[in-house]
């Protein structure tokens, strides 16, 4: 094994961890904020994906217009979601089992209507005419576009990480985060915010959907597919800290990508699930966590 | 906190007037020759003992969720280990094992010894959404193993095909389908009188009590993560046993049966039928058979209804339907079991 190749795959490992990253995003806020974990954050990184692969080949939408398009129809999906049966189950004073179940039961009904309306065939996006091509970084040649993809996956955790740092409205949600009632007393609308987190969330899942898309391909199992390495990532990361997900995420995009390398990719898979028991066994807080990861 | 009313799912008030397991028995015993009538009955033969299997199964998990509290996403790890363990026993080591007997049995000790490791682990985690996920793992890897094949036993994503089915112990022919629905059909009562019994001994109530209330269970001096650990034991036996009759009945396994779409049937038949009984399950299974074969037919769509069927459950009926049915039939305010399902 030789310098080139290791850098290969070092960078190979940071593309998937920027995907993964972008994704675990999502899920930990909500898992902060509610503290469920949205069975469905993979369904709407694939309807992304579709998104933007309808848009990309079928009409004349340039890839910059997808992002924007996959965020909101993902975010409305999400919120309309959260709106409807998450918050009535929190009304009615169900456990979080009970909501779980609940995302499964409507990620499931959307894969099923996803491959009604586009099929089951796996489908790939094609990619933006400045994006093509690679470059010439020190040993290797790489993508421009899974350089791309790195760049706007920590652009846009800078982004969160300024907003749930430096703006009224993110420090609302921490108080929530915090503690609901003391927040409530206080006059902060918690049911619409987390209502608007919870968009968020599954918003930047149609974004990852899009950016992974020309990476991964497109069909309709890459969500759940992806869902359980995701459940590593944030349980590894610890509830609701943004940095411990991106030091997570970029852990276990290596651990997959070297696993893949010199073990096989069923191996690397399963290194990974062996990381998460153990890390749920001796340290139910996560690597970087400060709380428990899961309440 | 909840509530620590324990529900008369022991039925300790709930009592039946008839012994309604008798024509019940009767009917079962009764349906091959009524199959037998009709055009297809190797097909509702094959249905039937599917369901009974798969009943099996949800009962199992039914003392881990229903009994214990416990939310278990990796079932799926007990149903295809006992499938494996009864492929690679009789066709993958060489041993020539002719009668499925020693099978079972090697399945439910598989099961057992499954059981204790999943229960150990998911005890050490106090919230419901670490044993989820540390569940989940479980049947996850087992079933990366299983494709990845390390040891060269399990043929990798191929499976197990031809796996035989001629005896039970050395004297009883299972080879037809008919002789194979008796068999079936024995050890699903057995299994449910074993398990009567074991959630209606001072070892179930414990289970309920620490359901309900773990911290006072644990004040009252029940150690709770070995109980919690002795219900995972319990239903990896019950639910290895059903995998090793699932490959039995199917001659073959292969990895799919450790899906995870196979953990969430087992929530769903006992959630419809109704947590925390031994009869829901058994109800549940039925119907959600009945109705995969049905609407499976007609739609060719099943996972889309089976996903309605998530969402209406959990939103409207998470008591399941037997506990409405007894409290309709008893009349009794205090045996209205709604919502003996876990609110974790």
């Amino acid at each position: 094994m030789n310098i080139t190749m290791l850098s290969l795959q070092t960078m190979n490992g940071l593309t998937i961890a920027a995907i993964y990253i972008l994704l675990a995003s999502g899920l930990t806020i909500v898992l902060g904020m509610q503290g469920i974990i949205n069975t469905a954050h993979g369904f709407f990184y694939m309807l992304g994906a579709y998104i933007g692969f309808t848009l990309i080949s079928r009409t004349g939408l340039g890839f910059w217009l997808c992002l924007p398009a996959a965020f909101a129809v993902c975010a409305l999906l999400g919120a309309g979601l959260e709106a409807s049966g998450i918050r009535t189950l929190t009304k009615w004073n169900r456990g979080h089992v009970h909501q779980v179940v609940l995302t499964l039961g409507f990620a499931i009904v959307g894969t099923e209507v996803v491959k009604f309306i586009w099929g089951t065939v796996p489908q790939s996006t094609s990619l933006p005419s400045i994006l093509r091509g690679a470059m010439v970084i020190g040993p290797i040649v790489y993508p421009k576009y899974w350089l791309f993809v790195i760049g706007f996956s920590f652009s846009i955790m800078v982004a969160l990480w300024i907003f749930f740092n430096w703006t009224g409205l993110g420090i609302l949600v921490r108080s929530i985060d915090i503690n609901r009632e003391a927040s409530e007393t206080l006059g902060t609308n918690a049911p619409l915010l987390t209502t608007i987190i919870f968009g968020l969330g599954t918003g930047i899942a149609g974004v990852a959907g899009v950016l992974a898309g020309p990476i991964l391909g497109v069909d309709p199992n890459m969500g759940f597919e992806l869902l359980m390495v995701l459940f590593v990532v944030i349980i590894l990361g610890g509830l609701g800290s943004l940095m411990g997900t991106i030091a997570s995420g970029v852990l276990i995009g290596l651990i997959i990508a070297y696993g893949t390398m010199l073990l096989s990719g069923l191996a690397a898979k399963i290194l990974v699930f062996g990381v998460m028991i153990v890390i749920l066994i001796f340290r139910p807080s996560g690597l970087l966590g400060r709380g428990t990861a899961i309440e | 906190m909840k509530s620590a009313t324990l529900p008369n799912v022991n039925g300790q008030k709930v009592r039946f007037s008839v012994y309604w397991w008798v024509p019940l028995l009767a009917v079962l015993a009764a349906l091959p020759a009524v199959f037998s009538l009709s055009g297809f009955a190797d097909y509702l033969n094959y249905v039937a003992v599917r369901i009974m299997i798969l009943a099996l199964y949800a009962m199992s998990f039914d003392i881990v969720y229903g009994y214990a509290g416990m939310f278990s996403l990796g079932h799926a790890a007990f149903l295809g280990g006992g499938a494996y363990v009864a492929g690679i026993l009789t066709r993958q080591l060489g041993l020539d094992i002719q009668d499925t007997l020693p099978v079972l049995l090697a399945a439910a000790l598989f099961g057992v010894v499954l059981g204790w490791v999943m229960g150990f682990l998911a005890s050490r985690l106090a919230s419901p959404l670490a044993v989820l996920l540390v569940t989940f793992a479980v049947a996850e890897t087992l079933g990366l193993f299983v494709m990845a094949d390390p040891l060269r036993i399990t043929s990798a994503d191929n499976g197990i095909p031809g796996i035989p089915r001629e005896t039970l112990g050395w004297i009883i022919g299972i080879e037809t389908e008919v002789g194979f629905y008796y068999v079936v059909l024995v050890i699903l009562s057995l299994s449910y009188v074993a398990l009567r019994a074991i959630t209606r001994s001072p070892f179930g109530d414990a289970l309920l009590a620490i359901r309900e209330n773990r911290l006072r269970a644990s004040f009252l001096g029940y150690r709770v993560t070995h109980y919690q650990i002795a219900a995972f034991m319990v239903s990896g036996l019950f639910g290895s046993l059903a995998g090793a009759l699932t490959a039995f009945h199917e001659q073959s396994c292969s990895p799919e049966i450790f899906n995870f779409f196979v953990s969430g049937d087992a929530f769903i038949y006992t959630v419809l039928g109704g947590a925390g009984t031994l009869f829901g399950p058994l109800l549940g299974t039925t119907i959600m058979i009945v109705a995969q074969e049905v609407i499976g037919d007609i739609f060719h769509n099943w996972l889309f209804f089976l996903g309605l069927i998530y969402i209406g459950l959990i939103m409207f009926m998470p008591g399941g339907l037997y506990p409405l049915i007894l409290a309709r039939f008893t009349h009794d305010e205090n045996s209205c079991m709604q919502d003996t399902a876990p609110r974790s």
